[in-house]
């Protein structure tokens, strides 16, 4: 028995990719919803994004491009969703990103614009990408205009008319909180943005990479995050259940990518199991044989 | 960035102060020892495997430019990388995401290997740039590694999820890898598909390590002091507040948390 | 090559010497700044020669914007504001000396929203944000609308410095009252409770502030123009690659190779790519926006987001290779990281939410985000004073020249 138990020691690399293939693939033709369990470092944020009074504004800065928009897309969409549903006003950048970075934002943008009825230039800017961090973003908290003289469609961000959401935002005293997204933001903003430290920051990086935030949220230096995919989810289920019918879950992904990803999970998992029983099943066959 | 408190120039000068206070006495002759890196001894095997199967090397410098230390560490292994491949004489392959990092690899290359007494190698090296995006760069990357049949391949620097897609490319190539990075989150990866890993701050001693240049070693030793330094902080705080709670008489780390 | 590589080490250092002194610094020349809580002041009045040839005196207040007009590579005009102290005689300006919604215009006056005339001097004119370089029309102006009174192109012909009257000294003590002249280059800066204190210009006190004054370093007032110089080499590397993978693909061309439809595919997807980067600011109804989202995100997007799912198949395949347990340190690690994964998915509550509310603790999320904010948190810790300890080591080598290699301009 050992010895047939051994194949699972090596198991060929093919056969691994397509029992992740279809772990990850079948649940997207079912409509399955899994519990959730909200941590606290998504409620901090989504508490502080919610609270945004009417003279502030949301800063974003997604860098989120075509690489990592697997784990950043659900993260953008849920907090776009989030502040478009409330009517919050947030002005969206990107800091030595892909250049493409403004666009996918802007993606987004219009979709849940379209469902809220809400207005560019009103309800929310994308001023487009710059480069030079960190010192960009110490300017950034001294005067977001003189940063971006012209905004991702060309109007002056000195514009009243065409930009008023912009009107009385000059720095980082009118930013409620910054949100990061991207695969792994920049530590930097923690430090340049707003040294005197009035601006809470949130991250929004993928799931591997969220190990190194901790330190800083227990430091009180950061406020929370959105981890991953998970975070997206349960970012939506925060909002779902605080503004309930209002919320037009219509297209989100948080949820629905949760459950690919869960059942990935599940297959490394396993493998990792099964490899192990293999190593051992192995070694007493070999045993046995020498016996 | 704001003005300086005391606290965080108390900090720097100490900081700064042990680097250069152990680079000095490094270069009064003071010897200092630095433990064996393993992956770093395991240059010379992989140069030399990979010259007996006749194939090129393969360097990747990271996904970030030279505004990040990380790659400027970089640049320390490619120069031994290059010396040791001048005794081999194989050829180096060097892809990269960053343009700016061209002519910088390129430069590294023709120097060290000129210096190694080895010009015409340079002049058969490549630095292959491959494109702006890191994913699609990995993808092109492990191309390279299969077209060229390299098999040995060498990745140092920053690294973001494209270190899977690099190690995993040539893990199926069969080259033997060896990876550093001080991208910590990075590292499992790098562990779970090569064949030596140089971990986080190894990767800032490395060049020390290679050279056993006096100011290198210096600068690395020193860093340890600081670490020490911090270390001790650490123990001082812990103690302080366990013993008279938050408020404490010795709470001036506080105050170096706050800037 | 010597030449070179000292002229890089003279640039990076003088760079990095700009960097610390800036951060080490105060903004103010030490020694020569008066603190203390502002009590009163005297306003700094410039007289202004306007473009009409009148002559304006200008009180410099609330509301008051010293600005140039520059030319942006549009060929619109665009201010650039300028503090007070920066002001000298001789220069050319644009003042606002005040703003007010439109109400309605009589008799060849404006009146503001409240019903009050607003009385221009000679030299003074009315803009809104529409009006550019010319007036506000008042016939075409929608009550409300915000307009600004100025005096554009004036020059500068005298300016009579004000002064602060500062209390010295600590509380509690016999203070003293002190006035601190006015002059080019003072700088006035408030003291917050934390954090270094903010520039402000000396109308916007307000009694009571802790206020220090003194000569300025000028070393803050290039923040911003390093970051910009900075934010420019960073954006001239992108046009750089474009023309190293150009030059890449046209040696490719030349060469006739069998790899020459490479580079042919390259230079129409730079084309493409640049017509989709034109088209991504019209409107989103229109065909060319249409064309642009259609390469991006029907494009690019796929492809990018295909290489990045390779890693879930890559992960599976090197866990499943290297996660053997060979020793009992290795089982500790199999057994936190089996929490951890499955802690975040929600299987964790499948596994363990039936234990209920009072062993919330023994939770699968709960013991998994224990193993992340406790353990986990030292560890990074300490590797991030390692990091960062490296950075401080690799960085002060570089900044004084004692990096031994090739890197700083070829050889050794």
């Amino acid at each position: 028995m050992w010895r047939r138990l051994a194949a699972l020691d090596r198991v060929p690399r093919q056969t691994i990719y397509l029992l992740m293939f279809l772990a990850c693939g079948l649940p997207f033709f079912f409509d399955v919803r899994l519990p959730l369990y909200v941590w606290p470092e998504t409620r901090a944020v989504f508490e502080v994004t919610d609270s945004t009074p009417p003279n502030k504004v949301v800063l974003i800065c997604s860098n989120r491009v075509q690489g990592s928009q697997g784990e950043n897309w659900p993260q953008y969409e849920a907090l776009v969703s989030h502040l478009m549903l409330r009517g919050i006003k947030f002005v969206v950048i990107a800091v030595d990103s892909d250049p493409l970075a403004p666009q996918f934002s802007e993606r987004v943008n219009e979709r849940q614009a379209a469902k809220y009825g809400r207005k560019y230039g009103v309800d929310w800017v994308n001023l487009g990408m710059v480069r030079g961090a960190p010192l960009i973003m110490a300017s950034i908290g001294r005067n977001i205009k003189a940063v971006f003289p012209r905004d991702y469609r060309g109007y002056s961000t000195n514009d009243a008319q065409k930009l008023p959401i912009l009107k009385n935002i000059t720095g980082a005293a009118d930013f409620q909180i910054l949100w990061a997204i991207e695969y792994q933001p920049s530590l930097d903003w923690m430090v340049w943005l707003d040294p005197a430290g009035r601006v809470p920051v949130a991250f929004g990086s993928a799931g591997i990479v969220t190990t190194s935030w901790y330190p800083y949220i227990s430091s009180g230096q950061m406020k929370g995050m959105m981890a991953g995919i998970r975070g997206a989810a349960e970012y939506e289920t925060l909002v779902r259940s605080k503004y309930g019918r209002a919320y037009d879950e219509e297209g989100l992904r948080g949820g629905r990518l949760l459950v690919p990803l869960a059942f990935g999970h599940l297959v490394i998992i396993s493998f990792i199991l099964l490899g192990n029983l293999g190593m051992i099943a192995k070694r007493r066959a070999a045993k046995e044989g020498r016996r | 960035m704001d003005n300086a408190n005391w606290q965080v120039l108390l900090l720097m000068v100490v900081f700064a102060g042990l680097v250069l206070w152990k680079i000095a006495s490094a270069k009064r002759g003071q010897g200092l020892y630095i433990r064996p890196i393993p992956g770093l001894n395991a240059i010379e095997e992989a140069v030399g495997r990979s010259a007996e199967l006749g194939g090129p090397l393969l360097f990747h410098g990271g996904i970030a430019d030279f505004t990040n230390v990380q790659t400027l560490a970089a640049v320390g292994i490619l120069e031994h990388i290059c010396k040791t491949a001048a005794k081999y004489g194989n050829r180096i392959l060097v892809t990269t995401a960053m343009p700016v990092m061209v002519p910088i690899w390129e430069d590294v290359i023709k120097a060290s290997f000129a210096a190694a007494g080895r010009p015409e190698l340079a002049s058969q090296s490549e630095v292959r740039f491959i494109s702006p995006a890191g994913d699609l760069t990995a993808l092109g990357t492990t191309q390279v590694l299969v077209d060229e049949k390299v098999s040995s391949c060498f990745l140092f620097g920053a690294y973001d999820y494209t270190s899977l897609l690099y190690s995993e490319g040539g893990q199926i190539a069969g080259c033997m890898q060896i990876a550093g990075t001080s991208d910590y989150y990075q590292i499992p990866f790098f562990v779970a598909s090569c064949d030596y890993v140089v971990m986080v701050e190894e990767l800032f001693a490395c060049s020390a390590y290679l050279t056993r240049e006096p100011t290198m070693l210096g600068s690395v030793v020193g860093q340890d002091y600081g670490k020490l330094f911090l270390l001790l902080l650490i123990l001082v705080g812990v103690i302080c507040a366990t013993v008279f709670g938050p408020a404490n008489p010795l709470n001036v780390y506080e105050g170096l948390l706050r800037f | 090559m010597v030449w070179r590589r000292r002229f890089i080490a003279a640039l990076t250092f003088l760079a990095g010497l700009y960097f610390l002194l800036e951060f080490i610094l105060p903004p103010t020349v030490p020694g020569s700044t008066h603190r203390g809580v502002f009590l009163e002041q005297l306003p700094t009045v410039l007289a202004l020669a306007t473009a009409d040839g009148e002559r304006l005196e200008v009180e410099v207040g609330p509301g008051v914007e010293l600005s140039m007009m520059v030319r942006d590579p549009t060929g619109k005009l665009q201010a650039k504001v300028q503090r007070t102290r920066e002001v000298s005689v001789g220069e050319t300006l644009s003042v606002r000396t005040r703003t007010f919604a439109f109400g309605s215009f009589r008799n060849g006056t404006f009146l503001d929203d409240k019903g009050g005339a607003v009385a221009l001097r000679p030299g003074e004119r009315v803009y809104s944000d529409d009006s550019g370089d010319r007036p506000a029309d008042p016939a075409q102006l929608a009550p409300g609308t915000p307009l600004r009174v100025e005096a554009r192109g004036a020059r500068v012909v005298g300016i009579r410095w004000g002064s602060l009257t500062l209390l010295d000294g600590p509380a509690g003590e016999a203070r003293s009252r002190r006035t601190v002249a006015l002059a080019p280059n003072i700088a006035v800066l408030r003291e917050k409770r934390k954090g270094t204190p903010d520039e402000i210009e000396p109308y916007e006190a307000r009694v009571g502030d802790l206020l220090a004054v003194g000569h300025t370093t000028f070393l803050r007032d290039q923040r911003d123009t390093a970051a910009q110089f900075n934010s420019v080499l960073g954006t001239l590397a992108l046009g750089m690659g474009l023309l190293s993978l150009g030059m890449v693909n046209g040696r490719k061309l030349r060469k006739r190779g069998e790899d020459r439809w490479v580079a042919v595919a390259f230079f129409v997807a730079v084309v493409l790519g640049v017509v989709a980067g034109v088209y991504k600011y019209y409107d989103p109804n229109t065909s060319e926006r249409s064309f642009s989202d259609a390469i991006v995100f029907k494009l690019i997007g796929p492809v990018g987001s295909t290489i990045f799912s390779l890693l879930a198949f890559y992960l599976a395949s090197a866990s499943y290779r290297a996660f053997r347990i060979r020793s009992a340190e290795a089982g500790l690690m199999m057994a936190t990281a089996l929490i951890v994964m499955l802690g975040q998915t929600p299987f964790g509550m499948y596994l363990t939410g039936w234990l209920g509310e009072q062993l919330k603790a023994l939770w699968l999320p709960n013991i998994a985000g224990w193993v992340l904010r406790v353990p986990n948190s030292a560890v990074v810790r300490g590797l991030i004073f390692g990091t960062m300890l490296g950075g401080i080591g690799t960085a002060l080598r570089y900044w004084l020249n004692l990096e031994k290699g090739s890197a700083m301009g070829g050889g050794d």
